[in-house]
């Protein structure tokens, strides 16, 4: 191996080493018994690790609550998103209909606003149907995703005609061949949007700290704040434990599905 | 016909009502309350013309969320797009000779995207913490002076600066990763028939220019998401100490939700959305351009 | 988990008793209060089972629960009840949120236990707008060991500021990670210290800003010398907090009200020690009360009785006892402190509370807040001017400009 490719790996290993570091302390912290974190002696990994703090930010603390909330409304927020976006964009994909060009040129310069624009009127609307601090207060603004209908549209355009011919003369309806023929064939897009909207949307604090005020709706965001002003740094042991269940699913994910993730993730710079 | 109609309403007509509904009526409606007094709660507003802007650009506090957003874009955008460069050159570089170890290293880099910023944000704070830190326990033992990094008014902008490049690198650098992939075998050839031995000359022959329109690409998306910077903010500084890490999103926050100053709030939006307006503008421009050239 | 059995069970239990009135409580800090909250409404419910008390899930701090009062009254899904701080129900009051108590009140208030002066921590324009439930001061948390290895002894702890100054830069000396003393910058404290030399932040008539007065600046100077003289750091209040436990931290400018925390935080690293703020005018001193009052929102008449039991249990004798002997907040009804059948036992085990109280009791005075829209935004303001101050900046020019920018703000001018 040239001393070259050396240098480089090894440069390139201690940039990984500062990208991990916050990791690495959260989830040390996490398995530090009480007596390890506060005290004037700093170290970077645990002497006698236990799961203690695990067990109490699971048992004693909301944690499980927050995410059960975010499954709630990231799930939420997708199904909404995909029932309304998909049959739209086969429609814009696939059928000659008046305002089709209006609507297409619509949804690109929607794609320019980003979603802060919109919170202060958003806000009072929901406030005057008496919406905030629900559910549907964190899942509905964002059944509008002009990003997802313009990535499904792009997909299912590259759907041959022909194919969505047959099927009319097979008798199948349009709601049907968005269904049963372009969402399939567009599965990539679909799961790289799903992985883009779940992602944005779980990692979101703007909105639920804007929306809700009530703790039991808080999304793992909003609940990790909560936690740790609850416990105003005196219990970080499971503050941290806390801070490592909430990034879980989402590094899992990423871990195991590498390709998509980035793939779905990396599209996301075409939202404005 | 009717039929036909009816087929379309119930195709895009949610998604027409909802993008109207959530999206252009809103920034319509943003506009108008921008020249407003507006406060939310109130039963009435009176229209002030451009006041809020005046307030806005006028007071030390507007000037300054304006202030701290740009001197925060101007460092995370050129040092999140040079370091995701340069690691990405590197692991294509590896790519090759080592194959699973770059893999490795680039599911690293990209862990931040995945990650829930404010859990990492809380942890970053920690380890910020003046007396029981890692960092300043690491710079006591250099022989380094002990920093605040997120209490010192002169620091904290930067502090959330590094943490800002922190979680953008890896995206950068799946960016140019994806550009560097692209540029044909065939043109390294070529220049090194041209005489471009060295790696420097082949970089600055073949591979910059090849990656013009990848690099415009990364330098927009990063400036997008840095003037919207907010999620650390809020996590780790509130926007103190003294408004000395107060951002233009995080003082459209305080505005409206703190202080409920609806209509002031609205104009700081608006002037928010300009701006990346403006920005998106100049993309348009820069790539039609280049288009002109080719 | 928690929560979610606890909703069930709620669920489950609601479907059982539907006759009772209910009524809905916010409080804020549940750090200190959420115990505390659940024991009261318990002991409540068993002395009125026909009322049911649901608690709100808790704001965080103060400041942020009067801001999701005020955005749920926008939403229409405001509480009947509401803990606020001492400092912010005129907030609610300003925006029309708050019910008046005039009509509930006994007719021997001083019988009940309610003082003039206690009183007075909700009243305003001659209306009583809500109750005092829980008081503190600030106080000097003082870690022993670390003084003692400045080579001060207990015995002699400085009781003026010069003196904690001076100790404060021994202490700093010690090493590099400790802190000498630290005070947070932030309108409360700032107006302790005011109060301390015999200023006010406002006129009575609250038409003027008076902290640029000569007492203004004295009191102001002190975080500037704390920072010149005394090497105070510009670690954040969380920080402090974290640091002062952790034994790394001398001396602690800071809310009675924590006592019960450090001490918890503390045990194992070193025994703490209480000293009251230091006075230094001879006549007109007080220190801001903090603590929370409690407010009646609701407007339905049925709710507001049952709201108001709810309110006099809490401010009783009884609801006092509860509130004292779990957050280490001084009573704010004086029988509980003139007969010793409540509270005796607890001072005999806690003495270190009784420091806080008595600094309660000798000085206590209403916590100013800003009149109109701006008055959120001011304190941040304020804020913002003294952590300048704690960097060094000029004290006179400093609170010149501040005293003028926040005239102009809440058009005083």
């Amino acid at each position: 191996m040239k001393p070259s490719t050396m240098i480089t790996a090894g440069l390139l290993a201690i940039g990984a080493a500062m990208i991990l570091l916050p990791f690495i302390w959260m989830v040390s912290v996490s398995v530090k018994p009480h007596a390890e974190v506060f005290t004037t002696e700093v170290a970077l990994l645990p002497k006698n690790p236990t799961l203690q703090n695990y067990w109490h930010a699971i048992s004693q603390t909301d944690i499980p609550l927050y995410l059960l909330n975010g499954a709630i409304v990231t799930g939420g927020i997708l199904v909404l998103q995909l029932l309304v976006t998909v049959p739209a964009a086969y429609a814009l994909a696939h059928r000659e209909f008046v305002g089709r060009n209006v609507m297409f040129a619509g949804i690109v310069a929607a794609l320019l606003v980003p979603f802060h624009v919109t919170a202060i009127p958003i806000f009072i609307g929901l406030a005057e149907f008496r919406l905030l601090n629900t559910y549907t207060a964190l899942i509905i603004p964002f059944v509008a995703t002009a990003f997802g209908l313009f990535l499904l549209r792009q997909a299912f355009a590259r759907i041959p005609k022909e194919l969505v011919d047959a099927a009319r003369i097979d008798g199948m309806s349009e709601m049907g061949i968005a269904w049963r023929v372009a969402f399939p064939l567009g599965m990539p897009t679909v799961i790289a949007f799903s992985i883009f909207s779940v992602t944005a949307h779980w990692n979101d604090l703007f909105w639920p700290l804007i929306a809700t005020t009530d703790p039991d709706l808080a999304t793992p965001p909003r609940g990790i704040l909560f936690f740790r002003d609850e416990e105003s740094g005196d219990d970080i042991g499971p503050l941290m434990a806390g801070a490592t269940l909430i990034t879980a699913p989402l590094v899992i994910g990423f871990l195991m599905a590498q390709k998509r993730f980035t793939q779905g993730l990396a599209s996301a710079g075409l939202k404005g | 016909m009717i039929r036909r109609w009816t087929t379309d309403l119930i195709l895009v007509g949610p998604a027409a009502l909802a993008v109207v509904l959530f999206i252009f009526l809103p920034v319509a409606v943003v506009f108008v309350l921008a020249f407003t007094d507006y406060q939310f709660g109130a039963r009435s507003a009176n229209w002030i013309g451009l006041e809020n802007f005046g307030d806005l650009f006028g007071s030390r506090l507007g000037r300054n969320a304006i202030f701290n957003t740009l001197i925060y874009a101007a460092i995370v955008i050129p040092a999140s797009v040079g370091l995701g460069l340069i690691v990405a050159i590197g692991l294509h570089d590896l790519t090759k000779r080592m194959p699973r170890f770059s893999q490795a290293l680039k599911a690293i880099y990209f862990l931040p995207v995945a990650a829930t910023l404010v859990a990492m944000a809380v942890s970053w704070q920690m380890l910020m913490h003046p007396s029981l830190g890692l960092l300043n326990h690491w710079a006591v033992s250099l022989g380094l002076q002990p920093q605040q990094w997120l209490s010192d008014r002169d620091l904290v902008l930067y502090s959330l600066a590094a943490i800002g490049i922190w979680q953008s690198v890896g995206y950068n650098m799946v960016l140019f990763l994806a550009g560097l992939t692209a540029i044909p075998h065939a043109l390294y050839d070529a220049s090194e028939v041209d005489g471009a031995r060295g790696g420097w000359s082949r970089f600055w022959l073949v591979t910059w220019p090849m990656l013009g329109p990848t690099t415009l690409f990364v330098v927009i998306v990063t400036a997008a998401n840095a003037f919207r910077v907010f999620e650390t903010v809020a996590t780790m500084t509130a926007g103190g100490p003294a408004f000395a890490s107060d951002t233009i999103v995080y003082a459209l926050y305080r505005e409206g939700f703190v202080y409920f100053k609806a209509g002031y709030a609205s104009a700081i939006t608006v002037v928010f959305f300009l701006a990346l307006l403006l920005l998106t503008a100049i993309q348009i421009l820069l790539i039609e351009r280049r288009v002109h050239y080719r | 988990m928690k929560k979610l059995i606890l909703t069930a069970t709620l669920a489950l239990s609601a479907s059982v008793a539907a006759a009772e009135t209910e009524i809905r409580v916010h409080y804020a800090i549940p750090t200190i209060w959420t115990e505390t909250q659940e024991k009261l409404s318990e002991a409540f419910m068993e002395a009125n089972p026909d009322i049911k008390v649901i608690l709100d899930g808790p704001a965080e701090s103060y400041a942020d629960g009067v801001q999701r009062l005020l955005r749920e009254s926008v939403a229409g899904t405001a509480p009947d009840v509401a803990y606020v701080g001492l400092n912010r129900w005129r907030i609610l009051e300003d925006r029309g949120l708050t019910q008046t108590l005039d009509g509930f009140l006994p007719e021997d208030t001083d019988a009940a236990g309610y003082t003039p002066a206690l009183l007075s921590l909700g009243q305003y324009q001659g209306e009583q707008h809500a109750m005092g439930t829980s008081a503190s001061t600030m106080v000097l948390y003082v870690n022993p060991e670390l003084v003692e290895q400045a080579g001060v002894s207990m015995d002699d702890f400085p009781t003026d500021f010069d003196g904690i100054i001076e100790l404060a830069a021994k202490i700093d000396a010690l090493g590099d990670n400790i802190e000498g003393v630290w005070i947070g910058r932030h309108d409360w404290r700032f107006q302790s210290l005011l109060g301390s030399h015999g200023g006010r932040p406002l006129t009575a008539d609250e038409t003027d800003i008076t902290f640029d007065s000569d007492a203004g600046l004295a009191a102001a100077s002190l975080y500037s010398r704390f920072r010149n003289e005394g090497g105070m750091s510009s670690m954040t209040q969380n920080d402090a907090r974290q640091a002062f436990p952790a034994g790394t931290l001398g001396m602690f400018f800071e809310s009675s009200s924590l006592l019960k925390r450090f001490e918890e935080g503390s045990a194992g690293n070193f025994e703490l020690a209480v000293k009251g703020t230091p006075v230094v005018a001879e006549e007109n001193v007080y220190f801001p009360t903090g603590g929370s009052a409690i407010t009646l929102l609701t407007d339905d008449a049925q709710k507001q009785a049952a709201a108001w039991e709810y309110i006099s249990f809490i401010t009783g004798p009884e609801g006092q006892k509860i509130i004292v002997e779990n957050t280490g907040y001084a009573p704010a009804n004086k029988i509980v402190l003139d007969d010793e059948s409540y509270l005796g036992a607890y001072y005999a085990a806690n003495p270190t509370a009784k420091v806080g109280h008595a600094q309660v009791a000798a000085h206590a005075g209403p916590w100013y807040a800003y009149p109109g829209a701006e008055g959120v935004a001011v304190t941040d303001l304020i804020g913002a001017a003294l952590v300048e101050l704690s960097e060094g900046a000029d004290v006179e020019e400093t609170i010149s400009v501040l005293a003028d920018t926040v005239r102009n703000k809440l058009s005083m001018n």
